[in-house]
């Protein structure tokens, strides 16, 4: 037996006996859970039927300014109808199937941000788990369910809470809303978080939410959040500089991310986290023409299952698109099943970890509202310049993607251990039992098929560090039907690898391979030394290859 | 499949142990109470010609649980001088799930899961990765404060 399957079984025994349940989400979230995706479907624009209308004292002088023609007279006309001036008082007076209607102005929602968080009056709303393994130490508490829909603003600035008290997870009232910019463009409308709450906007068990045609900012967490949703759609929005997140969906299906752009987010553009249990046999969640860039992350998804992402733009983040197995408390554990095709990875090598940006972004005791909010703080360690990255994942498709200018790799695919994850205590993961053992689930059966490395749109030549990075390790992983430009070949590591449909055989993983990676795990931006842990070259910025 | 897989990894250990034992001419496994449960390797990464990564197996050969704080391991070379280091209880990359740019700390579980810190039963063992800088000497020992491991040889 290898020393690497040697370790793998002792980190298997060792975390499985320690680790009994999961200590938290990322976002600090209740425990989530799916919904039933049959029950659910993607909302369609809605042109007419009922309709509230919401504006600002000075979207008059806005659509005349901004507007001309039909749309000018569209919104004069729906000017006289304006019965709210906060996007939540519309909410909270909507029905089932209702439009809410923004005409242009900026939306501070300022009762909303009256509202205290932690909230008094759900001061008993809140969900606790303690891992009995830890002795008190795991012990977490978050707002639940009913803290949300009796305290709909203490986190959030704009709340779509779709579900009543009862048990079923399921939306019961303003359903199917669609939540709408008048504007002919998105920045026409502007939603403005100002840091003040961690959600602009929350739909949570929202089923059929419909968000289009406006521009959002400065969330503290999530410029917007959608979760246990059966059935959403966000188009033609514009997020920019959310704190951690500009678009996120969590444990929810049937959804649509569509023209989206999303820039300046400290961990990812666009999330599409928990993504749904397809299992390889459905998408349950599209991701189109979006325009993601300036973030650490352009594209980011713990358990980011069952998404198709085509037709989109994923350029100068730190890492363009990463899919993984790490975090614990995600159901649908372990990654599997999404495809990304005819999208443009690119120039993903944008430097959030240099040491003027460690000291500006870490200094401790500096309140976030002395930070300037369009400074990107990276929440998470990343390999600068890396394209595409599955760290844990199997069964992916990456087919006909364009892939260049990522100064370290071009697609870069490693091994997690399924005991590093810890256990789903919602049940919805495969490595859910303290029985599970399986170190080596992860990552296997991807295909990398067709695409155009280190060459753009243009054919002009601009290579990846190394267009494929792989540490040897799994099975069924392969790679068929690359190319890169003219007179240059595909550059890899290992320099051989397998095609299609790649070896049932069991890889091992190369340790030198390993011991690169490891102590990037280390990364600790408030440590002088391990804001660049020994060890880990992921934090420079590669130099331009030749 | 799983279960004889770390069953065998178990026996191999124990294997591993006793041969480095009996043909290291007694080299150390460690002063205090843990040790290398195998023999470790140290890596270089040709992109940082100055660092080295050492990745193996420690085993807490006491009869009481050991609590180890990954930062609290230092790194020291022959004359004892510290070196810039960093430790993780893990053999590849892990993350949190917690974001960093908010100042708050990483919750102790959450510590725990990524190899943060490491809680090692009596005659149990867990994976181990240090890395330092080498600047003008060499590493000699992995020092956790109440004994040390060493690194020459490795």
């Amino acid at each position: 037996m290898k020393t690497t399957r040697l370790l793998t079984a002792l980190a298997a025994l060792t975390l499985v006996s320690a680790i009994g349940a999961t200590c938290a989400y990322g976002h600090a979230e209740r425990l989530s859970y799916y919904p039933n995706h049959k029950l659910g479907s993607v909302p369609k624009y809605k042109r007419s039927g009922p309709s509230l209308v919401v504006c600002k004292a000075d979207s008059g002088s806005r659509i005349r300014r901004q507007l001309s023609g039909v749309a000018k007279r569209r919104n004069l006309a729906l000017l006289r109808r304006c019965g709210f001036h906060d996007i939540q008082a519309a909410v909270n007076a909507a029905h089932s199937d209702m439009r809410i209607l923004v005409l242009p102005g900026v939306y501070r929602e300022e009762p909303s941000r009256r509202v205290a968080e932690p909230a008094e009056a759900c001061s008993g709303d809140y969900q606790e788990y303690q891992d009995p393994h830890f002795e008190g130490v795991g012990t977490v508490r978050v707002p639940n369910f009913e803290y949300q829909r009796k305290c709909p603003n203490a986190q959030n600035l704009i709340a779509v809470i779709g579900d009543g008290p009862d048990k079923d997870r399921r939306c019961d009232h303003r359903c199917n809303l669609q939540i709408e910019g008048t504007g002919t463009k998105p920045g026409q409308v502007l939603i403005d978080g100002s840091r003040k709450k961690l959600n602009v906007i929350r739909a949570d068990r929202a089923d059929g939410i419909h968000l289009r045609n406006f521009t959002v900012q400065f969330s503290d967490f999530n410029n917007i959040y959608v979760l246990e949703t059966n059935g959403f759609r966000m188009e033609n929005i514009v997020s920019r500089w959310s704190r951690e997140y500009g678009f996120l969906s969590f444990t929810s299906d049937n959804g649509l991310y569509r023209k989206l752009t999303a820039y300046g987010s400290g961990d990812s553009g666009i999330y599409p986290g928990s993504g749904p249990e397809g299992h390889c046999k459905r998408y349950g969640i599209e991701v189109d023409r979006v325009d993601s860039y300036g973030n650490n992350i352009g594209w980011s998804g713990t358990a980011g299952n069952g998404i198709y992402t085509h037709d989109s733009k994923f350029h100068g983040n730190s890492a363009g698109i990463t899919t993984d197995s790490f975090a614990g408390g995600h159901p649908g554990m372990p990654q599997d099943c999404s495809k990304w095709e005819r999208n443009e990875i690119y120039s993903n090598n944008l430097d959030l970890f240099n040491e003027q940006r460690d000291q500006y972004c870490f200094e401790k005791n500096r309140p976030i509202q002395e930070r300037d909010p369009k400074v990107v703080c990276p929440a998470f360690p990343v390999p600068v310049g890396t394209g595409l990255l599955i760290a844990g994942g199997n069964r992916n498709i990456i087919r006909n993607n364009r892939v260049w200018g990522n100064w370290r790799a071009g697609v870069m695919q490693f091994w997690v251990p399924s005991s590093f994850r810890g256990t789903d205590p919602t049940g919805q993961s495969k490595n859910s039992g303290p029985a599970y053992e399986a170190q080596t689930d992860t990552s296997n059966g991807n295909r990398m098929l067709g695409n155009v490395m280190g060459m753009t749109p243009r054919g002009v030549r601009a290579p990846n560090g190394v267009d494929f990075w792989w540490d040897e390790e799994g099975h069924r992983n392969c790679w068929s039907a690359n190319r890169a430009g003219a007179g240059t070949a595909i550059t890899s590591d290992p320099l051989k690898l397998p095609g299609c449909p790649g070896s049932a055989v069991h890889h091992d993983i190369n340790p030198a391979k390993l011991a690169a990676l490891a102590p990037c795990g280390t990364w600790d931006p408030q440590d002088d030394v391990l804001q660049d842990p020994p060890g880990c070259d992921w934090f420079t910025a590669p130099r331009k290859p030749r | 499949m799983g279960r004889i897989i770390l069953a065998l990894g178990l026996v191999i250990v124990a294997v591993l142990a006793v041969a480095t034992v009996s043909h290291g001419g007694g080299e150390r496994l460690g002063e205090g109470a843990l040790v290398w449960d195998q023999k470790p390797r140290v890596y270089r990464n040709p992109a940082l010609p100055n660092d080295r990564v050492l990745r193996g197996v420690v085993r807490n050969d006491s009869l009481r649980i050991m609590s180890l704080t990954a930062r609290d391991l230092d790194v020291r070379g022959a004359g004892g001088g510290e070196l810039e280091s960093a430790a993780v209880f893990a053999p590849t990359f892990i993350r949190g799930v917690f974001p960093e740019n908010r100042g708050s700390d990483i919750p102790e579980s959450e510590q725990l899961r990524i190899g943060l810190r490491a809680r090692i039963e009596p005659g149990k063992a867990v994976p181990i990765t240090v890395s330092w800088r080498e600047r003008g000497g060499r590493a000699a020992r992995v020092d956790y404060g109440t004994g040390s491991l060493p690194i020459g040889g490795a």
